[in-house]
């Protein structure tokens, strides 16, 4: 099981879309930094629908985006630590 | 012949090195050219020496890069006999280490890494 | 000894994380560890005979690939649809390797110890 990490929008990289066609079922996608930018958008949305996923709660807020984004599961930097010791390994793509 | 720090003359041409005796330009060597590093390296060439010193250059020529010395140990042992196939008898060639002195003498720049 | 596995996710030239990905493989394999590399998506770019990087002032680590075998770097993968998206699936490429679906990537992906993305 593991935990890829995104940290760029897919309007600037490739990272998710990339992420996104050699993860594996079971796997975790954790959103930061500019990356939580892609669930506003219905493609992506779409795309994550049937994932387990994760983003970053700073990164929300400090987009002010929170309301926006209330349905996903958002995780504070502890509970990122405790999440990437759940899973085999990390890939920050 | 004069030495300069950073240049040494050969056929009345300056041979441009940087401070610690590299070559700057890969195509100003010839062999006349490694005898006169090894000179100042203190290392006289003999058929053992330039078995590792070719093999060097044309790894650099072939693939832009100095070989690591494991790279560098496996292929010795392959072309001289496992005997002679370790870092041992590398240094035993070349005391201040193989990676180091031997693209020196090749012509190539100082290796990113001396691994 | 660590499985380690390395992603070409980015074309060459344009950014140093191909120069660096490859130093840290050469390096990796100088420290006797399983290397394995895997070229997606634009990073496919890599494999394209016959570069100059030298014309737009950049060095030629390219080369650099074909020192892989010498450091015992035998796992070089390239996702098929990647290759096909890039019109290099049949054409002739830089290094032996092996074309693998996105499903095999994944399979290795969770095989290794480590996975690094450049």
């Amino acid at each position: 099981m593991i935990l890829h990490h995104i940290q760029t929008s897919p309007a600037q990289d490739n990272a998710l879309a990339t992420c996104l066609r050699y993860i594996d079922k079971q796997d975790t996608v954790l959103l930061s930094g500019n990356a939580v930018n892609a669930l506003l958008l219905n493609t992506w949305q779409h795309e994550l629908a049937q994932r387990r996923i994760f983003i970053l709660e700073e990164d929300v807020k400090a987009r002010g985006l929170t309301e926006r984004l209330s349905q996903f599961n958002f995780i504070n930097y502890e509970q990122f630590v405790q999440e990437t010791l759940h899973h085999d390994k990390v890939i920050s793509w | 012949m004069t030495y300069t720090e950073n240049s040494f003359e050969y056929n009345q041409i300056q041979i441009q090195t940087d401070h610690q005796g590299y070559l700057k330009n890969v195509t100003d060597w010839n062999t006349d050219i490694a005898e006169i590093i090894a000179q100042k390296e203190q290392i006289a060439l003999s058929p053992a020496h330039w078995e590792v010193i070719n093999f060097v250059r044309d790894f650099y020529l072939e693939f832009k890069t100095s070989p690591a010395i494991r790279v560098l140990v496996k292929a010795i042992g392959i072309k001289l006999g496992a005997d002679k196939g370790n870092s041992k008898y590398l240094y035993t060639l070349f005391p201040i280490g193989p990676a180091k002195q031997a693209t020196k003498i090749a012509g190539l720049p100082k290796p990113a890494k001396c691994l | 000894m660590k499985k380690l596995t390395i992603i070409f996710r980015r074309a060459p030239h344009g950014t140093p994380h191909g120069r660096e990905a490859l130093d840290l493989a050469l390096l990796s394999a100088s420290f006797e560890q399983e290397v394995s590399l895997i070229f997606v998506d634009e990073g496919v770019l890599n494999l394209v005979k016959m570069q100059h990087p030298e014309l737009v002032g950049a060095k030629d680590f390219i080369a650099t690939f074909g020192a892989l075998p010498l450091y015992d770097v035998d796992t070089v993968l390239a996702c098929k649809t990647s290759l096909l998206e890039y019109g290099l699936d049949k054409a002739e490429l830089t290094m032996k390797l092996t074309q693998v679906s996105p499903a095999e990537i994944t399979q290795h992906l969770a095989d290794a110890d480590e996975v690094l993305v450049f």
